[in-house]
C-alpha cells in the first residue's frame, strides 16, 4: 500500500522560538522501513523536530532529506508524509469515511478509487462498516484508529506520529499500539514516532533517538540504552541504574564493588550497574541488607556497602535474606561513565 | 406542565405587541371606542408590493445593505478574530479596545464627526458610504463572536489538513470555515440584524437618498398613516423572524426549528 524504504535524514537541524533554541544542531538518520522513536522529556524539541520533517515549521538551519534529496523547498501539503497527532482531530463536519478520504480528495483522486481506498484503509484498522458514521458516535480509541487510517490511505513515504497514544486510556493504549506497530511492519513505511514514555519507545521501536535539550544524546537499538548508556544523562533518563563513585589508576578501576582492569583513562568516574546484574554469592563483596521488598517476580533489595554507599539489587523471589550478604558483579555488566 | 407554562407566557408576551400591528395593517378605519376596526382595507398591505410606492425599492436597498454589510463584516471579523483569538502580539489590548470602541461610544456622536469626511470624499448620500458607516457598529460584534470562536479553535485541525495535502487556501475552505460554521452564522446574523434595523447612521450618511425600510417606516409613522406604517412594520419584522427560525438549529444546536428558538 505504501512505497517502502524511504530513508529520512536530518542534518544539523536548528530551530529557535523567541531566542530560545529548541532544536540545536540535530543529526539523525532513520533507516528505511524502520520505526524510530524520538524519545525525550517534554520541551526537548521532539515535536518541533517532527513538525519540521512534516513541513509545518521551517528550520532556522539544517536540512531534511528523504532518500538523499532535500525536501525543505516542499511545503507541508507537497511532502510525501502523513502525520497523526496526539488527538484524533477528526473533522467534525465530515463522516468518518469522508475524514479518511480527505487526503485523497485534496490530491484529486477520482471518487470511485477514493471509495475503494477508504474502505481498504478502514479494514486495515479494523473499522470497516463505520464509513457512514459521524464523528462523536465512536469511542476515543476508534477515533484514533480512524485518524491512523486517514494518514495511511494517502500511502505516505514517511509516517509521523506525535504521541498518538498518550490521550488514550491505558487499556486502549496497548491495543492501538500493537495495531500501529503491526501495520507499520506490514506496510514497511518509515516511521518517526514522538514519545516521552521510555517503556513505549522500547516496546515499539527498531531504533530510539534520545533527545535532550534539542540534541540527540544517544541513538541506536533499545537494547543499547540498557546495556551501554552513552552518558550519565542517558543512564539517569532511563533510570534504575546504581551509581557508585570509582577511580581509575593505571588501567585498573577501584570501587566499592572491587577492582578490575579497564581501558578507561585515569581519573574519577561513575561506575553504573543495573540491579539485575548484581547477584548474591557465598563470598565476595560484603554488604549489609537495609531493606527487602517482595515484588512478585523478584525481591528488590537495598544494601549498604562497606564504604557506606547504597546499592539496589534484584534477588530471586524464593530467597531468604540474612542481614549480611556477599555480592558478585560481572565487570562486563558494569558501565563506567563521565561524572 | 410547570416547565411549559413560562414558555407559553414568554411566547404570549413576545407576540402580543404584534396583534395591534396586524389589526392596523388590515384596517381601513379604526376609531374610538371600537374594539375592532369599523371596516377593513388592504390598502396598507397593497402598498407594500406596489411598484409605484417606494417600499419595494426600500426592501431591496435594505436587503442589499444587510447582506453586503454582513459579508464584509464577517470577512474583516474572520481576520481580526483570528488575530485576537489565536495570536499574542504587541498592542493587542489597544487593538481590542479600538475594535470595541464603536460599540461603547454612541454612534450618533461618532457619525456627526465622520460625516465631514464622508462629505469631502463624496461618500455621503451613496450606498457604499452607508455600507461603510454601518460597518462601524457591526464589526465590533462580529469580531467579538469570531474572536472567542477562534480562541476555542484548535489550529491542529489546520496542521492536520496541511499534512493531508491541503494547501493554505483549501485548508481554510475545507476545514477552518466548516469547523467555525456555527459561530460564523451567528456573527453574520448579528451583522445583518444591526444593519437591517439601523436608522440614525443611515439617515446621517445616506442623507435621505439611500432609503432603507427603517427610514420609510419613520416617515410613515410621522405622517400618521397608521395602515401603511403597521403594514411596513410587519415587513420590517418578518425577515429577522424568518432568519431566526431558519438558523435556530445553528444558534442552539437543535434540529427542531421553532422549539430550538424557545431555548434561545
Amino acid at each position: 500500500m505504501t512505497a517502502p524504504g524511504t530513508t529520512v535524514e536530518l542534518r544539523g537541524l536548528t530551530k529557535s522560538y523567541d531566542g530560545t533554541q529548541v532544536v540545536a544542531d540535530l543529526d539523525l538518520v532513520v533507516q528505511p522501513g524502520s520505526l524510530t522513536a524520538l524519545l525525550g522529556p517534554s520541551g526537548c524539541g521532539k515535536t518541533t523536530t517532527l513538525k519540521v520533517v512534516a513541513g509545518l515549521l521551517d528550520p532556522d538551519a539544517g536540512d531534511v532529506l528523504f532518500d538523499g534529496r532535500s525536501v525543505l523547498s516542499l511545503r507541508a501539503e507537497q511532502r510525501p508524509v502523513a502525520m497523526v497527532f496526539q488527538k484524533p482531530l477528526l473533522f467534525p463536519h465530515l463522516s468518518l469515511g469522508d475524514n479518511v478520504g480527505f487526503g485523497l480528495r485534496m490530491r484529486k483522486v477520482p471518487k470511485k478509487e477514493r471509495v475503494e481506498r477508504v474502505e481498504r484503509a478502514l479494514e486495515l484498522v479494523r473499522l470497516q462498516d463505520l464509513a457512514a458514521r459521524r464523528v462523536g458516535e465512536i469511542s476515543g480509541g476508534q477515533e484514533q484508529r480512524v485518524a491512523l487510517a486517514r494518514a495511511l490511505v494517502t500511502e505516505p513515504s514517511v509516517l509521523l506520529l506525535d504521541e498518538p497514544f498518550s490521550a488514550l486510556d491505558a487499556s486502549l493504549r496497548g491495543e492501538v499500539r500493537d495495531l500501529v506497530r503491526g501495520l507499520q511492519q506490514e506496510l514497511g513505511v518509515t516511521t518517526l514516532f514522538v514519545t516521552h514514555d521510555q517503556e513505549e519507545a522500547v516496546a515499539m521501536s527498531d531504533d530510539i533517538a534520545l533527545l535532550l535539550e534539542g540534541k540527540v544524546e544517544q541513538s541506536g537499538p533499545p537494547r543499547d540504552f540498557y546495556a551501554a548508556p552513552a552518558s550519565m544523562r542517558v543512564a539517569r533518563f532511563f533510570g534504575g541504574r546504581n551509581e557508585l563513585t570509582a577511580t581509575v589508576r593505571a588501567g585498573t578501576v577501584h570501587s566499592a564493588l572491587g577492582r578490575w582492569a579497564t581501558s578507561w583513562p585515569d581519573g574519577d568516574a561513575v561506575l553504573t550497574v543495573r540491579p539485575e546484574a548484581v547477584g548474591l554469592a557465598s563470598e565476595g563483596v560484603r554488604a549489609t541488607v537495609l531493606e527487602a521488598r517482595f515484588l512478585g517476580t523478584h525481591v528488590a533489595v537495598t544494601v549498604e556497602l562497606t564504604d557506606g554507599s547504597r546499592l539496589q539489587l534484584h534477588a530471586p523471589p524464593s530467597v531468604t535474606l540474612p542481614s549480611h550478604v556477599h555480592l558478585s558483579v560481572d565487570p562486563a555488566a558494569t558501565t563506567l561513565l563521565e561524572p | 406542565m410547570i416547565r411549559l407554562l413560562p414558555r407559553w407566557l414568554l411566547a404570549i408576551g413576545l407576540l402580543l405587541p404584534f396583534v395591534p400591528l396586524v389589526v392596523w395593517a388590515a384596517a381601513g378605519q379604526w376609531r374610538y371606542p371600537g374594539v375592532v376596526p369599523q371596516h377593513g382595507s388592504a390598502r396598507g398591505l397593497r402598498l407594500l408590493v406596489d411598484p409605484a410606492s417606494d417600499i419595494p425599492q426600500g426592501l431591496f436597498t435594505s436587503l442589499l445593505l444587510g447582506v453586503t454589510v454582513s459579508v464584509i463584516a464577517c470577512v474583516v471579523g474572520l481576520c481580526a478574530g483570528r488575530a485576537l483569538g489565536l495570536y499574542a502580539f504587541r498592542g493587542k489590548r489597544a487593538v481590542q479596545f479600538l475594535l470595541l470602541a464603536p460599540a461603547i461610544v454612541p454612534g450618533l456622536a461618532v457619525t456627526l464627526g465622520i460625516q465631514v469626511f464622508f462629505l469631502r470624499y463624496g461618500l455621503a448620500g451613496t450606498l457604499p458610504g452607508v455600507v461603510l458607516v454601518q460597518l462601524l457598529p457591526t464589526i465590533p460584534y462580529v469580531t467579538l463572536v469570531l474572536g472567542s470562536a477562534f480562541a476555542n479553535f484548535e489550529t491542529d485541525y489546520e496542521e492536520q489538513a496541511r499534512t493531508l495535502g491541503a494547501g493554505p487556501l483549501r485548508t481554510f475552505w475545507h476545514v477552518t470555515l466548516p469547523v467555525l460554521r456555527p459561530p460564523l452564522i451567528v456573527a453574520a446574523f448579528f451583522a445583518f440584524l444591526i444593519s437591517w434595523s439601523e436608522y440614525i447612521l443611515t439617515l446621517l450618511i445616506g442623507g435621505g437618498t439611500v432609503k432603507t425600510l427603517p427610514l420609510l417606516l419613520f416617515a410613515y409613522i410621522g405622517s400618521s398613516d397608521q395602515n401603511v406604517a403597521a403594514a411596513l412594520a410587519l415587513l420590517v419584522v418578518l425577515p429577522p423572524f424568518l432568519l431566526v427560525l431558519l438558523t435556530s438549529r445553528w444558534l442552539t444546536g437543535s434540529q427542531t426549528g421553532a422549539v430550538g428558538f424557545g431555548r434561545l
